[in-house]
């Protein structure tokens, strides 16, 4: 029989090579993540170990690539990393407002608000993702 | 059962215990400190695995995933521009030049820079904002990790 630490690791390390690999395209990142869980969780099912065992490896290598995913966004569409990138050059202009207006189109692209009349709305999903932030913002003591 | 809820109550620690090193600071802030959380009680659970045949590497693989995913959701609830134009627009439907108006006092460019001389990123050397050694170093595993 495999030892359960094989798997993880190995999973971890598939996990990390898509993350590199994807680093242009969020797909390779996606299809290996999602392979990598898939196969994990059949050799696991297939191999009798046991139940805490599979929790660990499963949920482990699950949490490992959830958690890179949200690295990987962090990566890209950071304000403050490309002010620091801005810095570096030698530019001193220290305006976000193109990140800023860039998420308006977001705004729109994952249906959150709808512009109207010249003022943006938010749709119904827009609400419950309002509700759910203004929940997160209070349990997080962010500023509000 | 009771090793999944050993977890949960550990995973449940190690976030509270995060918020607390944080007062009210951003993560990026204090990145040593709630990695100094997690660490400790990582290391009190990876002693408690350490003979289970899934405890030497499953149990850390989980743990660096955990702390990821918390550190990723806590860093985007604070930062994400998109979530506090959504948090902003709750109330009532707003402009855009309202809504940039609003974000740019909650976390303006002198907010943002601030943060980053708090986080030592940035520093000012006579008087000119400029990159530190850590922040060149965040910025070249940046661009190697973003392509």
């Amino acid at each position: 029989m495999i030892p359960p630490d094989l798997y993880a690791l190995a999973g971890a390390g598939l996990i990390g090579c898509g993350f590199f690999a994807g680093r242009y395209r969020e797909k390779i990142f996606i299809l290996a993540g999602a392979a990598t869980l898939a196969s994990t969780v059949v050799l696991v099912s297939v191999s009798r170990i046991h139940a805490v065992d599979a929790f660990l490896v499963c949920g482990g290598l699950f949490l490992f690539f959830f958690g890179l995913g949200i690295v990987r966004i962090m990566l890209h569409r950071s304000a403050s990393l490309r002010m620091l990138d801005r810095f570096a050059a030698g530019r001193r202009e220290t305006t976000a407002r193109e990140d800023i207006a860039r998420r308006f189109g977001d705004l729109e692209k994952f249906r959150l608000a709808v512009p109207e009349a010249g003022r943006y709305r938010l749709t119904r999903w827009g609400r419950i993702v309002g509700a759910s932030v203004a929940i997160l913002y209070g349990a997080m003591r962010i500023e509000r | 059962m009771s090793v999944v809820f050993l977890v949960l109550l550990a995973l449940a620690l190690s976030v509270a215990g995060s918020e607390v090193v944080l007062r009210g600071r951003k993560v990026q802030s204090a990145f040593g400190a709630t990695v100094a959380v997690w660490a400790t009680v990582g290391g009190f659970l990876l002693g408690w695995f350490w003979g289970r045949p899934s405890g030497r590497a499953s149990f850390p693989v989980f743990w660096a995933g955990a702390f990821l995913t918390w550190f990723g959701i806590r860093s985007h609830l604070e930062s994400s521009i998109l979530l506090r134009l959504v948090y902003a627009l709750r109330q009532q439907p707003k402009s855009a030049a309202e809504l940039l108006e609003e974000y740019e006092r909650f976390y303006g460019p002198r907010q943002r820079v601030e943060e980053l001389v708090r986080s030592g990123l940035l520093e000012r050397r006579e008087g000119v904002l400029v990159v530190t050694r850590k922040g060149k170093w965040i910025l070249a595993l940046a661009r190697m990790l973003r392509g």
